[in-house]
Formats: C-alpha cells, sequence, structure tokens
C-alpha cells in the first residue's frame, strides 16, 4: 500500500476514531491529542500498519494504548469536576434534563473507577459494538479474557452506589 | 455504527437480567454522549500534519547538533519557548470573534504572483481546543482540494516554510483555510524547480492572535509555568495547559500556585522531548527498557532522554 491508502484509511477512520478516544476518556482535549498522537505513529508504521487484515481494529488499539499511557503519565489528577449532587444543589429544578445529567456523571464516575482493561472492554462492546473476538484482537488478548473482563466490569458497576437507583 | 447490544456476563442470576439490560442501555447512551464529545477530524489532522513536521524539523536539528557538538547541544537543551509548548500545539490559531482579523499574506518581492489577493479569511480553527463559543465549523476546511503527499509536504517544510506560511499561500492560491492544498502544491513547485511566492517564514505565526495564548503570555508567565500548570490539571500539553490558564485569566480567576514536586516533572517533560526529539518512539522505549534492564519503557524515555539531553547517547537508534 503506498500514501493514497493511508490517507484513505485516515480519512475513513478519524471520525470514528475521535468518536472512540471521546467516548473512551469522556474528554474532548484528550480525545484530539490522543488521536493526534496516533496519527503520527500511525505515518511511521505504516508498512507495517498496511500488512495487517483489519487495520481498523489495530487503529482503535493504538488509540486504546495511547489513552491508558497518558493515564498512567499523568496519574496524579489534582483537579476534580464537581459531582452531579453538587451541581444539582445548585441548579434549577428542570427534572428531566437533571436526571439525564445526574446519570451521565455516576455513570461516567464508575467507568473511571473501572481498570483501563475493564474500561475498554466496556466501550468497545457498549459503543463500538464489535464482537467479543474483535475486541480480543484490539486487546491483543484471548475472548475468554474479554468476556472475564466484561463481566468483572458490569459487576462492578452493577454493585457501584452511585449507580444504583 | 453499528452498535451490537451483548448480554450481560454470563455468571448474572436470572433475576438480574432486566437490571443488566437497564445498564447496558444507560452504558450506552453515556457512552454516545461522551462520543459526542469528539472534535472535529479536519482540525486534529490539521494538528497531527504540523506536530509531524514540527518532530521532523527537531529531528533534523538533533542531528545536525549531533554534528555540530555544542552548538547542536545547545539548540536541543535550550528550544524555544513555542517549541517545548507545541508538544501538541498546533501550528496556528484562527482569529477568535468578530473583531480579529486574519493575517494576510506578504508575497515576497523577489517572486511576481497573479492571483488576486483574496478578502481576509479565517484559518483553520483547533475548536477542542478554544472555548466552545469560539468555535467557527464555517471556518474549518472539511476535505482538502488535493490528495496528500508526503513528498511534496516534507519539500515544502524542508525548504524552511512554516504552517502560517501554508495557510498564507493558500489564501493567496484562493484556497483559503487549506493548508494541505497549500503544502501539496507548494511542495510539488519546490521539488520542480519553481519558487513560491511566498518567502519561507515570512507569515507571522497566528499563534499569537490566540486571545486565551495572549492573556497567558502577557501576565508574564513562561514555559514552565505552561508545563508545570499542565502536570497540576492532568492536560496533555504545556499549549493546551496555557490557553486553559489564559481563559481562566480573562474570566479574573487566580491560577492555582504550581506544586513543588512540579520542578521535577518540568525536567522529565524536557526529558521526553529531548527523546521524542531525537525520533525515538515506543518500540524503541521499550527495547532501551529491555536493554537497560529498567521496569518500565517509560523509565527508558526518561532515562535515555536525560543522556540525549546531556549530550550523551543511547544504544539504540531511532
Amino acid at each position: 500500500m503506498d500514501v493514497d491508502d493511508l490517507d484513505t484509511l485516515v480519512r475513513q477512520q478519524l471520525p470514528a476514531l475521535l468518536r472512540y478516544a471521546a467516548a473512551l476518556t469522556g474528554d474532548r482535549d484528550l480525545a484530539g491529542d490522543v488521536v493526534q498522537e496516533v496519527l503520527l505513529r500511525v505515518h511511521s508504521r505504516w508498512r507495517r500498519i498496511a500488512l495487517l487484515e483489519r487495520p481498523d481494529l489495530y487503529l482503535r488499539r493504538m488509540v486504546t494504548n495511547e489513552v491508558t499511557s497518558w493515564r498512567r503519565r499523568w496519574h496524579v489528577r489534582t483537579v476534580r469536576p464537581a459531582s452531579a449532587e453538587v451541581l444539582a444543589a445548585r441548579a434549577d429544578p428542570l427534572p428531566d434534563h437533571a436526571d439525564r445529567v445526574a446519570d451521565h456523571d455516576v455513570l461516567s464516575r464508575a467507568l473511571a473507577q473501572l481498570t483501563a482493561r475493564q474500561r475498554s472492554v466496556v466501550v468497545l462492546r457498549y459503543y463500538e459494538g464489535l464482537d467479543d473476538g474483535e475486541i480480543a484482537q484490539v486487546l491483543g488478548t484471548s475472548r475468554a479474557t474479554v468476556r472475564s473482563h466484561a463481566s468483572h466490569a458490569l459487576a462492578a458497576l452493577r454493585t457501584a452506589p452511585e449507580v444504583q437507583r | 455504527m453499528t452498535r451490537t447490544h451483548h448480554a450481560a456476563g454470563s455468571g448474572a442470576p436470572d433475576g438480574s437480567r432486566g437490571s443488566d439490560a437497564q445498564l447496558e442501555q444507560r452504558l450506552s447512551a453515556v457512552l454516545r454522549d461522551r462520543a459526542a464529545l469528539a472534535p472535529q477530524a479536519p482540525s486534529v489532522r490539521a494538528a497531527a500534519d504540523a506536530l509531524g513536521a514540527l518532530r521532523r524539523r527537531r529531528r533534523q536539528r538533533a542531528q545536525a547538533g549531533a554534528l555540530l557538538g555544542v552548538a547542536g547541544l545547545l539548540a536541543v537543551a535550550a528550544p524555544r519557548l513555542d517549541d517545548v509548548l507545541g508538544a501538541v500545539r498546533p501550528p496556528a490559531l484562527a482569529p477568535v470573534g468578530p473583531t480579529v482579523t486574519a493575517t494576510s499574506p506578504v508575497p515576497s518581492p523577489t517572486t511576481v504572483t497573479t492571483a488576486p489577493t483574496p478578502a481576509p479569511t479565517p484559518a483553520p480553527t483547533l475548536p477542542w481546543l478554544l472555548p466552545q463559543d469560539a468555535t467557527s465549523p464555517a471556518a474549518e476546511v472539511t476535505e482538502p482540494a488535493v490528495a496528500w503527499n508526503q513528498d511534496d509536504v516534507d519539500a515544502f517544510y524542508e525548504a524552511g516554510y512554516t504552517y502560517a506560511d501554508a495557510v498564507a499561500l493558500a489564501e493567496l492560491w484562493q484556497h483559503p483555510g487549506d493548508a494541505t492544498y497549500a503544502k501539496v502544491t507548494g511542495g510539488a513547485d519546490l521539488r520542480s524547480g519553481a519558487s513560491l511566492p511566498v518567502a519561507p517564514g515570512s507569515a507571522p505565526d497566528l499563534i499569537g492572535q490566540d486571545l486565551a495564548w495572549e492573556a497567558f503570555t502577557s501576565a508574564g508567565y513562561d514555559v514552565e509555568d505552561a508545563l508545570a500548570l499542565a502536570q497540576l490539571w492532568q492536560m496533555p500539553s504545556g499549549y493546551s495547559a496555557a490557553l486553559k490558564a489564559g481563559r481562566e485569566l480573562t474570566a479574573g480567576l487566580k491560577l492555582p500556585e504550581p506544586t513543588p514536586s512540579a520542578d521535577s516533572s518540568v525536567h522529565d517533560g524536557r526529558a521526553r522531548q529531548a527523546w521524542v526529539a531525537a525520533g525515538y518512539d515506543d518500540q524503541d522505549a521499550q527495547d532501551l527498557a529491555g536493554l537497560w534492564a529498567l521496569g518500565t519503557p517509560d523509565q527508558a524515555v526518561l532515562a535515555g532522554g536525560h543522556n540525549l539531553q546531556g549530550g550523551q547517547t543511547v544504544p539504540i537508534q531511532p
């Protein structure tokens, strides 16, 4: 494959990669930076990537690894967003919208408590709609491990106090 | 996008299947909301393109420095402010708000162009770095007018042109906002021996027009402050942190004091920059970690980066 193929792949995959990164991180800035970094690596590794049967899955692996790398690098978070309860206490009463925002907030916080692998499995399964075999390819692991991560993730989410309502 | 809802863990008791399905639906909804945060693809691509060019220039500078000894060492050890902050920095930001206009290119006096100068048009924006209300989708180029050609783009940057030059050229050539068009077309012209109607480096860096950036630098903050804030706010680059800080300063907020540990983070950041500037990547870090029996590739990046900063070498090639 030549550069034109790389260009085509990036053009086709970039919007979906950005959405995946945003779903995984919940952070617009981080999603942009992560995918930007991945694009640079794709360029330098294109000859290897071009030989793959499913380069789209490999790109998601690169995004997943990059997100993990960012989290490892910047592991000390000193600024936290206000919780849904704090915001709700200050907000005007708008029940429907408030419920949606609150649900988003509690689930996002519960997702943040999962391990990186569990969170990746959840996003790949419930946002990307990949099956266990495809998720295993993205994460470089086995189907059984994917199922185990998914099971533990759902169990953790089910029992998270803030998720139960 | 096809979304398939899978059954929850096989070990779930029957009584929990209903709640599992509900949880999966809630998860899908939240993840869709999060995905909607995604920045615009053309902007990310433009920023990646510019960052790639910056890294190539750094690599070339580092390689030249290795040949020139002390001069090269100084270049790596004392990078320019905008180079350091530009680790994930876009090359140029569009004017924000209606009162700021884009910079018009100044054609080189040694060249002649017959193309009329169009009305000033906003350059491509990087909306995920700008305040939401300042984003103007109309200013973005959704599709370059030409196919990407890496050789042409390399020729463009290697001739000393900058992203701001590309924006200026794009305007001159009546493809406003399409920096890719200018880089590819200009690079092809240069490779064929033709000159361009804009001198290398002649277009002002549009970064100075970003109001947040102005607010940050005019308040007296510098690169180390930006890197310390990036660490404090868990942001991926000094530039992103500088913009956030600039917006907070503009809003009348006070910036937090850097933590005592920030200094070491700044040094680590410089080591990482030296590593990247020399052209090394994650695979190299893994190789070096194995070679030096270090625990993680990140430790190899820091160790290797410190060596490179000190003018020493590492035992693998990028």
